[in-house]
This record gives structure tokens, sequence and C-alpha cells, in this order.
């Protein structure tokens, strides 16, 4: 069952990957960036539970953050606040 | 248009060469030498369940050491290059609201979060850079909300040298007590923590060196963000 969770996932972050490379502007391609983030966290806790291993949580929670960070930081060199 | 098409041929044939090369090696064959040892001696020789970090810091000590004296290379050698007299942040545009709140919100959840990754080291992935690297992001996100915002640097530079000088000070402990560098005194002579191996007490002077690490990585990334943010003043040299 969690296989088709995570082959699902994937096939998310493939299609806006496309968002990714075509996007016009570059906003459309940070909030690409944003939502393929998200899903990789996703991810993480989905194969976290597929090994069932907890301690894989660790690693999408700093992934939460780091990815979070990023994504800021590029808004906010886009409104000129660095 | 040709040299673009001779790159692309030259990356091929270098690829194609080192897809050659990988085929004599055996994936997923249990051919492990040292690997076995580690994974088979781990427990009892550095009390850490986290073999990754017991190699890093105990095996491989002087590997991390000379990590760390890049780090602190990067960090000196950005200084140098964008030192000035007098620099300060030219940053314009306030942040929102909502910025500003949310990071004096997160702030605190993110520096306990590093602060952890890096205590816990020798039971959870992660470790002194990785937890460093989270400090880091914290300081980064003030830097980010608030336009005026500048670490305390007689505080910060200090820390940095002394977790340093730490952890030297732990491997000529170690040269005094066991004979050679970075020896593990702690867990080799006295002992401490052999019953509660997977508890937090445990694993010898591995969580002492990742704290050290990790305080020493987290004020050197937030000093070459300091550095790389602030722009002379105008006309003033």
């Amino acid at each position: 069952m969690i296989e088709v969770y995570l082959i699902l996932i994937a096939l998310a972050v493939v299609l806006s990957m496309y968002r990714f490379f075509r996007g016009p502007t570059t906003a459309d391609r940070i909030v690409a960036v944003d939502i393929m983030t998200t899903l990789t966290t996703g991810l993480m806790v989905l194969f976290a539970l597929y090994y069932r291993r907890a301690i894989f949580l660790d690693v999408a929670l700093v992934y939460a953050v780091l990815a979070f960070l990023g994504v800021i930081t590029f808004a906010r060199y886009m409104e000129g606040g660095l | 248009m040709v040299k673009r098409i001779l790159a692309i041929v030259f990356i091929l044939i270098i690829g194609f060469w080192m897809a050659k090369a990988l085929d004599q090696v055996p994936f997923g064959q249990d051919r492990m030498l040292v690997g076995k040892y580690y994974l088979e001696h781990v427990k009892e020789e550095t009390g850490a369940v986290n073999a990754v970090t017991a190699v890093v810091v105990n095996y491989r000590g002087f590997d991390t050491l000379g990590e760390v004296t890049v780090l602190f290379i990067a960090s000196t050698g950005v200084a140098a290059l964008l030192w000035r007299k007098k620099r300060k942040r030219t940053a314009k545009t306030e942040g929102s609201v909502v910025l500003t709140t949310g990071a004096r919100l997160l702030l605190p959840f993110i520096m306990l979060f590093g602060v952890y990754i890096f205590i816990h080291g020798h039971l959870t992935p992660g470790g002194g850079f990785p937890g460093g690297a989270t400090i880091a992001t914290a300081f980064l996100f003030l830097y980010l909300a608030f336009t005026v915002y500048e670490v305390d640097h007689k505080i910060f530079e200090p820390l940095e040298g002394l977790a340093g000088v730490g952890y030297v000070t732990v491997g000529l402990i170690g040269l005094a007590i066991g004979g050679y560098f970075l020896f593990d005194w702690i867990w080799q002579t006295w002992g401490i923590g052999k019953e509660n191996i997977g508890r937090l007490l445990s694993a010898g002077f591995i969580p002492i060196i990742y704290t050290l690490i990790g305080i020493k990585v987290g004020t050197e990334l937030t000093g070459i963000v300091d550095n790389m943010i602030k722009e002379p003043e105008e006309g003033g040299q």
C-alpha cells in the first residue's frame, strides 16, 4: 500500500518539475521548488514508514526546516530585503 | 555550436569510461573488509549506536579535525576577502509582519532542534555538522527577517575559537592518557556509561566532541553569512 503512495508522490514531484523548467517567471520556479521540497518531505516520512525506521523522521524534520528557509531566502532576495 | 558538441562528446567519453570502470565493482555484494569490522565492533569499542558517527569521530577522528579546519579556513578566508573597516547591512525592504513574527516564534524551535541533533549524534542520524548547520539556519532566518540584525561579534568569534581549541584539547588529553591523538579516554579508560549503550550518557567522548563541533560549525556558517550579507558604506572605506 505504501508503494502506491510513494509512486504517486514521486509522480507529483515530476509534474511540478515541469513547472520548474517551463515556468515563465522566477516566482513560478520558486513556487515549484517549494512544492517539490514539501512533497519530498512527505516522501521521506513515507520512506521512514516503508523501512520501519523511526530515526529517518529526523531527516525529514531537518529537510522541512531547510526547505522553508531556502524559499524564504529567494523570496527576500526578490523583494530586495538582502 | 561546435564547442558545445565537442564538450558533449568529451563528457560522454568520460562517462562511458567511468561506467566501464564501475562495472568491475560488485555492488550489493558482501565484500566489506573494514566496514564489517566497524559494524561488528562499534558497540563495545566506542559505545555508539550510530556507526557513522563512531567512524567519523572515533576511528577516523583525524579526518574530522581536518574538516573542521577546512571550515575554519573557509570562514577566515571569506572574512579576509570581504574585510572593510565600516560595513553594515544595506537591506532596504523590511520583512513583512508574518515573516518577522514567524522568525520570532520559530527561532527557539530551530535552535533547540539543532542542539538536539548535535547532542544526539551517537544515537540518531546527524551529528555536529548538520546540527551546526541547523543553528546557522536559525541565525540566517534572523538575518532574513530583520534588516538591522547583526550577531554579537564579541561573543561569536571567541566562541568559535574556543570550540576549536576544545576539540584539540580533547584530543591532547587522549594523547596524554592513551598514547595517541584523539584516544577515546572517557570510554576506554574510565568506562563511563558501559551499561547504558543507546542512551544519552554513553559513547565516550563522541557527544562532547559533537557539541564542540556543533557550536563551531554553527558560529562559522553564521559568520560567513554575516560577512557576505554586509556591504561597505557609501563613500566610506
